[in-house]
């Protein structure tokens, strides 16, 4: 109770929040007593809080190993607007110079976030060694296991980081989405075997679950305008196909000039992008076509749908995208828009993203290949001396895993007899719920309709000329 | 208006109606490539502000029904390509996309964005809010010289004289466009997609019109010692750097011989670099002299009277391709 009294005082003073959201008392609570922590927690439980509020209790540095630079610009800014300057980000993105600097005054942040491969560098990690850590967070922890949908290679060697360090900093692993075979690969390849896992349900009970079938292209994209002319509040619709988004914001913008909608993918420039994040969390447009790269780190509160437009290629990623709807608790709603041509779409993708064996060969006999991403990878895992055999098998094997993935995203797509957030929770191994009708639409199609706009659309506010732009501004 | 709602044919702009162009030339000096051919090539079509320019706008798509095919596979524009030209001409100022061949435009107008938005939050007293910009370099380099400043509302108030004074000395189209990307207190801009579909003008037509407006934009800040940071290293270099050492030792009487031993460099490289010089008139009259051969001139002349036209596999006679090239870089002076 003592602890708590402290923290909550904390998380008043330095966050603005009277109560913890579910899990995150505990999780500290359990840092407090000294453990190393594995916390899996639903999306928008405020896992970054999590480090934050603990590195302001203990007054000591906290490292925290982060997969995508975006994700560390976003949580330095975020920190930043909540009054806090002394964080850091250490990523590819500086140069021989800038890194220098940093290093050399690292003693004065209290948040570095890091890539899994720069805290591998040895210059980088010998000084790191020498902070006298609060905390090693790492963050997407998922990323860890060749089992997990975001698998990255570079997370196999933070195994030696942590054995590294001379004295053992205590650690905090962070996921949203870990199933039974995901933990277990994670304990074993960091050799983590005295963890304490604090895992909350990831089911979110406001997010009514729908899914649509569609013999062909044309009434789905007719069928989307409709949604969206209709549905209430903000969304987003998720593509796999960045021509495809933008091709449909496009027909949005002809047949309602009344809707405002922006596009955001990786074709996009971070000024762009920047613009469009603003603008949806102002609440100055109100659809977000996005990608997958849309979402990691925007924390608007009152998203009421998701609409995905293409099949997913897991439920991971799935729930993951769903979950950043109704984080204000209130009802929303997610629609997959399923038709037979995206099993595919989401197939071909799978292919493209993992070196096959023609292309191990190739890149072995030093050719160049021409997907970097492939490249990069193939690259790595010849840095750390991996033999081509071993290499084709890893791959095929994770290919087979991702259709294995691929074919539960479609059974649950094609599925129209059970519910669907039981089949979820189970893939999840958590106990099964009782079918309700705000679950999903077995049995209850109709609830879709009380997520339909009572009133008429947003009007566009007023243009302002520049003259009025230079006065708004100064 | 509909045409240019539709029209993303920007390619245009680097076409005319009584010159036939290689696509691919344009499409190397839009990227930036640097080689002689190149540059020579720019010279020729009078394109030379324009290089580099796939930096800022990366999209320069060809309607087929605006050009016509020669033989050769080369285009120039027909009527309606020409038509088009001029009503894209009419909208914006294309006197200062020389800026483009001086300046990194792209670098100068993420620098200017972060230090409005920076200088507008300062002047509403907010401190709580997300800065615009990624790269940590430039938020460094912005926050220091901010850190930096003495007299901060003052310099914020001829932030906004400068805009005021800039906006309306550009054309209504252009200062609407430019003033709807802005950034700052309470306002997140707007992206190019968006004031196209506002405006009901094509993608490319609002990026080049934004593109044009910062080119004017910069002239603004050269004076003003507050925001000199803005302009500070953005300038290009215009010829490489090993081309300007063998321009000093030319304009110090060393011989060719003697720039090929103190430059470590073959003889075909120094002649690379004195023809990239003439192409960028950076030879004096004098040296232009020692390296022009006349009867070759005129012997070209003779082959055809355009020399710049001319092909060197294609000559009747033998002759140097260092000195053929020279003459056809003076013919040139004529025709631009």
């Amino acid at each position: 109770m003592e602890n708590y009294e402290l923290v909550l005082n904390i998380l008043k003073k330095k966050f603005g929040f009277s109560k913890f959201k579910e899990g995150q008392f505990e999780t500290i609570n359990s840092l407090i007593v000294g453990n190393d922590v594995l916390s899996i927690l639903p999306t928008g439980a405020g896992k970054s809080l999590i480090y934050q509020l603990y590195g302001y209790y203990k007054q000591k540095p906290i490292v925290v190993i982060t997969p995508l630079i975006s994700l560390m610009y976003d949580q330095v800014k975020r920190m930043n607007m909540m009054g806090e300057n002394k964080a850091v980000t250490l990523n590819s993105d500086f140069d021989w110079f800038q890194k220098k600097v940093i290093l050399n005054n690292l003693d004065q942040y209290r948040f570095i976030f890091i890539s899994p491969e720069y805290i591998s560098q040895d210059n980088v990690f010998n000084i790191i060694n020498n902070l006298d850590l609060g905390l090693l967070v790492i963050d997407e922890a998922h990323c860890v296991s060749t089992w997990g949908n975001d698998f990255r290679p570079a997370y196999l060697n933070l195994r030696n980081v942590i054995k590294n360090f001379s004295s053992k900093p205590q650690l905090l692993l962070l996921t949203a989405t870990a199933s039974k075979n995901v933990l277990d690969d994670i304990q074993q390849i960091l050799d983590l075997n005295k963890l304490t896992i604090l895992k909350k349900s990831i089911n979110r009970e406001n997010i009514y679950l729908k899914n649509i079938k569609y013999e062909d292209q044309n009434s789905k994209d007719e069928d989307l305008l409709y949604l969206l002319n209709n549905l209430a509040g903000s969304g987003i619709v998720y593509f796999s196909s960045k021509t495809k988004a933008d091709e449909m914001s496009k027909l949005l913008i002809d047949n309602n000039a009344n809707l405002r909608v922006g596009v955001y993918h990786a074709d996009i420039d971070d000024h762009d992008r920047f613009v469009i994040q603003q603008q949806f969390m102002n609440n100055e447009i109100d659809i977000v076509f996005a990608t997958s790269a849309f979402g990691m780190g925007i924390d608007k509160s009152d998203i009421r749908f998701v609409i995905h437009y293409h099949l997913p290629q897991n439920i991971e990623d799935y729930f993951q995208e769903i979950g950043r709807a109704g984080r204000d608790n209130q009802k929303s709603i997610a629609i997959l828009m399923y038709s037979r041509q995206d099993e595919y779409f989401a197939k071909n993708l799978i292919d493209y993203s993992l070196p096959d064996e023609s292309e191990i060969n190739l890149f072995d006999s030093g050719n160049v290949i021409s997907n970097q991403d492939k490249e990069d990878i193939l690259n790595y895992y010849r840095k750390i001396g991996y033999p081509k055999k071993d290499l084709i098998n890893l791959f095929s094997e994770l290919r087979e895993k991702r259709l294995v993935d691929l074919n539960h995203m479609i059974d649950y797509a094609k599925n129209e007899k059970y519910c669907r957030r039981n089949i979820i929770l189970s893939y999840f191994d958590e106990p099964e719920i009782t079918h309700s009708e705000f679950c999903c639409d077995i049995n209850s199609n109709e609830v879709i309709n009380t997520f339909f706009r009572k009133e008429q659309g947003k009007i566009k506010s007023k243009e302002l000329n520049w003259k009025e732009i230079i006065e708004k501004l100064f | 208006m509909n045409k240019l709602k539709e029209m993303d044919s920007l390619f245009v702009l680097f076409l005319n109606n009584n010159q036939f162009r290689k696509e691919k030339t344009i499409r190397n000096i839009l990227k930036g490539k640097k080689t002689v051919a190149n540059l020579y090539a720019a010279k020729k079509y009078n394109l030379i502000n324009i290089i580099g320019l796939n930096k800022y706008i990366n999209d320069f798509k060809i309607d087929e029904s605006l050009i016509d095919y020669n033989n050769e596979g080369k285009i120039k524009l027909n009527n309606d390509g020409q038509l088009f030209k001029k009503e894209i001409i009419s909208m914006t100022n294309f006197n200062f996309i020389q800026n483009n061949f001086y300046y990194d435009i792209y670098e100068f107008k993420r620098r200017f964005i972060l230090i409005l938005q920076i200088m507008s939050e300062f002047f509403n007293h907010n401190k709580k809010y997300i800065p615009i910009e990624n790269q940590n370099y430039r938020r460094f380099y912005v926050k220091k010289w901010f850190h930096n400043l003495s007299q901060k509302k003052e310099a914020a108030i001829e932030l906004k004289n400068i805009l005021n004074e800039f906006l309306a000395s550009i054309l209504p189209i252009e200062a609407e466009i430019i003033a709807k990307t802005f950034v700052g207190f309470k306002r997140h801009g707007k992206t190019i997609t968006q004031i196209s579909e506002e405006k009901g003008l094509s993608y490319s037509i609002i990026q080049i019109i934004e593109f044009n407006a910062y080119c004017q934009l910069i002239n603004f800040f050269k004076k003003s010692k507050n925001y000199s940071i803005i302009t500070k290293d953005v300038e290009k270099n215009i010829v490489n750097k090993n081309a300007l050492k063998t321009l000093s030792l030319l304009d110090n009487n060393y011989s060719f011989e003697e720039i090929m031993k103190i430059m470590n460099n073959k003889k075909s490289t120094i002649e690379e670099h004195i023809l990239e010089l003439a192409i960028f008139d950076l030879l004096s009259k004098k040296i232009i002299n020692k390296y022009f051969n006349v009867n070759l001139y005129d012997k070209l002349k003779k082959e055809d009277n355009m020399i710049y036209n001319l092909t060197y596999s294609k000559l009747s006679f033998k002759c140097s391709f260092f000195e053929f090239r020279f003459c056809q870089i003076l013919s040139l002076k004529g025709n631009n």
